[in-house]
C-alpha cells in the first residue's frame, strides 16, 4: 500500500442570505501498482469542520461587509483548530444577488488573502448549480449508478439546477426563484424586504409589495404557489411569461429527461421535512417564503416526471462543493522546472487549435494568442494547451513545442510559461520546452487536463513529492 | 530450424501455384479486407474495437454491461453458441492470439535498429527456439559481443542504454523510436552523460548485468519487449538498476511497464524514465533501496 498524503480544503460560500463555510480533508494516494506507473488520486474526501450558518454580513444592500466575512473565517479556522497556512487548495464563492455587488471581485480577492495560501474565488449563479450538484452527491450518483439525474438547489434568491448523465454534466439552468424574495419582519407577515423578482412575481399575482405593510395569508400563499408552478413549468420545459422574467440566461427548451430529482439549498431541505399543514406562525418562522415555497412544490410533485430522491447534502450542497469538488489533481508525470513559484493563479487559458500545422503557421497563431492578452495589459503568459493528438509521435511533438518556444521568445515579459497537454506528454513536453527556454523562463507543463479557451486555471503547490498539482478550473467566472 | 525467409519462398511458390492474391499474404502485412465468394467484402475482425463489441441478443440493459465491458479488456458480452463461442468472436480470439505469437517469434528488422543508430550485438543464443527453450543462455553476450561493445561503446558513462528484444520484438519495433529521442533529451536536460546506446538480439532482462560489468554505467536502462497478451503485443517494458554486475539481485532492479499507445505513450515514458533515473543517480540506489515509493 504507497503512502497516504493528507491535505485540506476550504469552502467558502458567501449567499444572498447565508454565509456558511466548511473545511475538508482530501486523502491522495498513489493508487497504481508498485510497478506500474504513478496514478496518483483523490481517494478521500471528507469534511472536517462545517461552520454554522451565517446570515451574510452587507454593510448596505449593495456591498458586502468584509470586514465580518473576514471574521468569520476567522473564527471558524480557530474552532476547527485550523492554521490558514494548512490550507492547500479550496474555494470561495460568492453566490446569487451578492455575486453581483460591483466590488465582488475586490472582496473575493481580499478573501482569498485571509482564506489559506491557494483559495479560488468564483461566483455565478451557472457554476454555483454544479457546485451545489457535485455538493449534494447528485453528480456521484449519476456516475454509480449511471442515471440521469437533476439537481435544483433552492437558495434564498436563486434556484440553481445542473443535470448530470452517468456523471458527466450536460447542462445548467437558473432562474430567480428563492426563499427570500421577500421578506417580513421576524414574527409577522409585514414586509420588511423585497427583491426585483419578488417584485416581480407580487406584480404577476396583483399583489402590492410595500415596505412596512402587511400582507394577507392568501396573498403570500398565492405568490409562492405561482413561484412553485413556475419552477415545474421550467422543469417541464413550458417557458411561460413569468418564467422568462425570472431567468437567469437560458432555460431548457423541452421537458428534462431525467431519471431522479433531488433538491437540495435552504428550500431543498424545508422540501424534505416532515409534511406539516402551514400554520401562519410556523410558516414564517424564518421571516421568509421558503417553507410556504417548499410546500407549494411538494403539493405539486406529482408533476415531476422523475423519481424524487433525497440528497447526501441539502444547505450545505454548494459550500462542500465549493470546499471538495472545485479541485482536481493534474497527471501524474508533469515537468516543472521551478516549483518555487508557484502557486500561480488566475491564469488565463488558450488553445492551440490545430497541433497538426506547419511550424512557421504554429508560430505564428500562437503569437498571435499572446499578442492579445499582452494588449490585455496582462503581464502574465496565458496558458498554452495543447489539444488531444490522434497519434503521439516525438517529431510532432518537437515541432509544436519549437513552435512554442519561438513564439514565447518574442513575449516582453519574463513570465514562466505554463503548458497544460490534455494527453498524457506533460514530462516529455516540459523537458524539450526548458531546453530551448531555460535561460529566460520556468517551465511548468502539466497534463490529463481538458480546457477550453477563455477558461482560467489555478495551479497549486507540488504534492506527492512534487508528483502532482492541485488545478481549479474557472471556467464560469463571472458569468453574468 | 526453416527461417523467415524460406518459409515465405514456399508460401509464395504455394500461391503462385493455385494463382490466388498476389503478394498479399507474401508481404506479411495484414490484408484490410478479403473478398467473399459472392464478392461481397467482409470486414476485418482485427478493426474492431472490442470495448464496443456487444453481441447479446435482447439484452435488459445494454448500456450498463458498455459501461461494465469499459473497465476491463476482457471479451464480456460477446454471447455464444450453443457452449461455444459464436464465429467471429472465436476469429477474432485466433487472430489476437497469432498476433501475440508473431511479436514472440518475429524478430526486429535490423534496418529498423540501423534507423535508430544503434549497433547489434547478440547473446550466446543461437535461434530463436533456443531462446525461448533456454532462458539462462539470454542472460549471458557472447564473446564477439562483448569485444564489439568494448571496441564501440566508451566506458564509465552516467547513464547507458540498451534495447533488447525479449518477448516482443513488435514491442521495441512500435515504441522504440519516440521513446529514445524524448530520452536522450531528457538525460541531456539533467546534465548526465550518456553512453553509446546498442541493440542486444535474444536478450533476456538481467543481460544489462553482463552490459554493466563490461562499461561500469551508474544507471543502466533496458528497452525490453513484454511477454505479449490478448490486449496488445506491443506493451514495451523500460528496467532501470543501479550499477548493474554479477552481484545483482532483481529487487534491485525497477522498472516502467505498459508503455505503448493504450498505456503510458512511448514518447512521455522517455521523459518520465529519464526523471526516474535522475533520482537513482542522486540516491545511488535502484529498487527497494531506493525507498521514496
Amino acid at each position: 500500500m504507497s503512502r497516504v498524503e493528507e491535505i485540506l480544503s476550504v469552502g467558502i460560500d458567501i449567499g444572498t442570505t447565508t454565509t456558511s463555510m466548511v473545511i475538508s480533508r482530501l486523502k491522495i494516494r498513489n493508487i497504481a501498482g508498485i510497478f506500474a506507473t504513478p496514478k496518483i488520486e483523490i481517494v478521500e474526501k471528507r469534511v472536517v469542520h462545517r461552520s454554522g450558518v451565517y446570515l451574510t454580513p452587507l454593510v448596505d444592500e449593495i456591498n458586502l461587509n468584509f470586514a465580518e466575512v473576514a471574521e468569520i473565517i476567522k473564527k471558524e479556522y480557530r474552532l476547527a483548530r485550523v492554521n490558514p497556512d494548512e490550507i492547500r487548495t479550496g474555494a470561495v464563492i460568492i453566490t446569487g444577488d451578492a455575486a453581483r455587488k460591483e466590488n465582488a471581485e475586490n472582496v473575493l480577492k481580499a478573501i482569498s488573502n485571509t482564506a489559506g495560501s491557494f483559495v479560488v474565488a468564483a461566483a455565478g449563479p451557472r457554476l454555483e448549480a454544479v457546485l451545489a450538484g457535485r455538493g449534494s452527491g447528485a453528480a456521484q450518483l449519476s456516475k454509480d449508478a449511471g442515471l440521469k439525474i437533476c439537481n435544483i438547489d433552492i437558495g434564498g434568491g436563486t434556484t440553481n439546477a445542473a443535470v448530470f448523465d452517468k456523471g458527466k454534466l450536460v447542462s445548467t439552468f437558473c432562474a430567480n426563484i428563492g426563499g427570500r424574495l421577500i421578506k417580513f419582519v421576524p414574527g409577522t407577515n409585514v414586509i420588511a424586504e423585497f427583491s426585483p423578482a419578488g417584485k416581480t412575481i407580487a406584480e404577476e399575482c396583483g399583489v402590492v409589495l410595500c415596505k412596512g405593510i402587511q400582507l394577507t395569508m392568501q396573498s403570500i400563499v398565492s405568490m409562492a404557489d405561482r413561484l412553485a408552478d413556475c419552477l415545474l413549468n421550467i422543469l417541464s420545459g413550458k417557458v411561460d411569461g413569468l418564467s422568462e422574467k425570472l431567468a437567469i440566461g437560458r432555460l431548457p427548451e423541452s421537458p428534462l429527461e431525467i431519471d431522479c430529482i433531488m433538491f437540495s439549498g435552504g428550500v431543498g431541505r424545508l422540501f424534505y421535512e416532515d409534511e406539516t399543514k402551514a400554520d401562519a406562525k410556523s410558516s414564517l418562522k424564518y421571516g421568509d417564503i421558503g417553507p410556504i415555497l417548499a410546500e407549494m412544490i411538494r403539493s405539486k410533485k406529482n408533476r415531476i416526471r422523475a423519481e424524487i430522491i433525497r440528497p447526501v447534502e441539502t444547505i450545505y450542497a454548494t459550500v462542500i462543493g465549493a470546499g471538495i469538488h472545485s479541485t482536481e489533481l493534474s497527471g501524474s508525470t508533469i515537468y516543472i522546472s521551478d516549483p518555487e513559484i508557484l502557486p500561480l493563479k488566475d491564469i488565463p487559458v488558450v488553445r492551440i487549435d490545430d497541433p497538426y500545422k506547419k511550424a512557421n503557421t504554429l508560430k505564428s497563431e500562437i503569437m498571435k494568442k499572446i499578442e492579445i492578452f499582452k494588449d490585455g495589459g496582462n503581464t502574465m503568459l496565458p496558458a498554452l494547451v495543447i489539444p488531444q493528438m490522434a497519434k503521439l509521435g516525438f517529431n510532432r511533438i518537437r515541432v509544436v513545442v519549437n513552435a512554442i518556444a519561438e513564439a514565447v521568445r518574442t513575449a516582453d515579459h519574463t513570465s514562466p510559461v505554463v503548458i497544460v497537454c490534455e494527453d498524457d506528454i506533460g514530462n516529455v513536453v516540459g523537458v524539450l520546452l526548458y531546453e530551448l527556454v531555460r535561460k529566460e523562463r520556468v517551465v511548468i507543463s502539466i497534463d490529463q487536463i481538458i480546457m477550453k479557451e477563455g477558461d482560467y486555471i489555478d495551479i497549486g503547490k507540488p504534492l506527492y513529492n512534487g508528483k502532482v498539482v492541485p488545478v481549479a478550473l474557472k471556467t464560469l467566472v463571472f458569468a453574468n | 530450424m526453416i527461417d523467415e525467409k524460406e518459409i515465405k519462398s514456399i508460401v509464395e511458390a504455394v500461391i503462385k501455384e493455385l494463382g490466388i492474391g498476389k503478394n498479399q499474404v507474401v508481404d506479411g502485412s495484414l490484408a484490410k479486407k478479403a473478398e467473399g465468394d459472392d464478392g461481397k467484402i467482409l470486414p476485418d475482425l482485427c478493426e474492431l474495437n472490442l470495448a464496443e463489441w456487444f453481441l447479446i441478443p435482447d439484452p435488459a440493459e445494454k448500456e450498463g454491461f458498455l459501461r461494465i465491458k469499459r473497465k476491463t479488456p476482457a471479451r464480456l458480452g460477446v454471447w455464444r453458441a450453443g457452449t461455444r463461442y459464436k464465429l467471429e468472436p472465436w476469429i477474432r480470439f485466433r487472430a489476437d492470439l497469432a498476433a501475440a505469437k508473431d511479436a514472440v517469434l518475429t524478430e526486429v528488422d535490423s534496418q529498423f535498429i540501423k534507423k535508430l543508430g544503434l549497433f547489434e550485438v547478440q547473446t550466446v543464443v543461437k535461434d530463436k527456439d533456443e531462446y525461448l527453450t533456454r532462458p539462462d543462455l539470454g542472460r549471458k553476450l557472447s564473446e564477439e559481443a562483448k569485444k564489439k561493445i568494448l571496441e564501440e561503446c566508451p566506458k564509465s558513462p552516467n547513464v547507458q542504454l540498451i534495447v533488447v528484444d525479449g518477448l516482443s520484438s513488435t514491442a521495441i519495433e512500435a515504441n522504440a523510436a519516440d521513446f529514445i529521442p524524448s530520452f536522450m533529451q531528457a538525460i541531456k536536460t539533467y546534465n548526465l552523460t550518456l553512453g553509446k546506446p546498442f541493440f542486444i538480439k535474444f536478450g533476456r532482462v538481467a543481460v544489462m548485468d553482463e552490459v554493466g560489468e563490461l562499461l561500469s554505467p551508474d544507471v543502466v536502462v533496458e528497452l525490453v519487449g513484454e511477454r505479449p497478451g490478448l490486449v496488445t503485443a506491443k506493451s514495451m517494458s523500460a528496467y532501470m538498476c543501479y550499477k548493474p554486475n554479477k552481484n545483482t539481485i532483481e529487487s534491485d532492479r525497477m522498472l516502467v511497464s505498459n508503455i505503448h499507445e493504450g498505456g503510458m505513450p512511448p514518447v512521455e515514458a522517455g521523459a518520465h524514465v529519464a526523471s526516474i533515473v535522475k533520482k537513482i543517480y542522486d540516491a545511488k540506489a535502484s529498487g527497494v533501496k531506493l525507498t521514496d515509493q
